[in-house]
């Protein structure tokens, strides 16, 4: 089969993945009443930018490989500056000690929960120009977190190579 | 005309089938994610989109 053969996989294996893709309606049978072994399958136009295009906005392939590093970081790095907790903002001083939290106005976690939460709820207290300047501030923390992960890891990465 | 009761009785029913809903949803999506991870780490979407 072309595929298996295009990646290097099994035949097998690759028919069994074609056909669960089908069902689950993500890939598309031309002749579904053909022979399993002359099957030809093709990926819809619409899906390509989301699974394909690395360049994309809409590229969300590497949303499959979302796992969380804490297990990673627990079982493997420690710093004494880690102070014995292994949460980001414990562990990026350490790691990336470029990076900090400290030019934000909202700087840690539980702030950033209680905005959203304002936010989220439309809190009448909140005036349209503080919304506006709290929405902001969420957003630079949020990217901050972002970076924050971004960088610690390519630290471990780093780590990862010397050992 | 439905008691106050009966109308708890409905909402436990209501809430309980949109939690199954959720459930069955959250599973079906798992599904996908695992394929999905299988199509990117082999290169299929890849292979596909190319033909």
């Amino acid at each position: 089969m072309e595929l298996a053969s295009q990646t290097a996989t099994a035949e097998r294996y690759a028919r069994e993945w074609l056909e669960q893709q089908t069902v689950a309606k993500i890939i598309e049978v031309d002749d579904e009443k053909a022979d399993a072994r002359k099957r030809r399958f093709s990926l819809p136009a619409a899906y390509v930018e989301v699974l394909v295009d690395q360049d994309s906005l809409n590229y969300l392939a590497p949303l499959a490989r979302l796992v969380d590093p804490l297990p990673v970081v627990r079982d493997h790095v420690y710093h004494p500056d880690f102070g014995g907790s292994f949460s980001l903002k414990s562990i990026l001083p350490a790691l990336v000690p470029a990076l900090g939290y400290d030019d934000l106005e909202i700087a840690e976690g539980e702030t950033a929960s209680r905005v959203l939460m304002q936010l989220v709820a439309d809190d009448p207290t909140l005036l349209p120009a503080e919304r506006a300047t709290k929405r902001e501030a969420l957003l630079r923390y949020c990217e901050r977190d972002t970076l924050a992960m971004v960088r610690v890891l390519s630290r471990l990465r780093e780590l990862a190579q010397r050992t | 005309m439905p008691t106050p009761n009966d109308t708890a009785i409905e909402t436990i029913a209501q809430r309980r089938d949109a939690f199954i809903e959720r459930m069955l949803q959250s599973t079906r999506g798992t599904f996908d994610v695992f394929s999905l991870y299988i199509g990117v780490r082999l290169g299929f979407y890849e292979a596909l989109a190319a033909r």
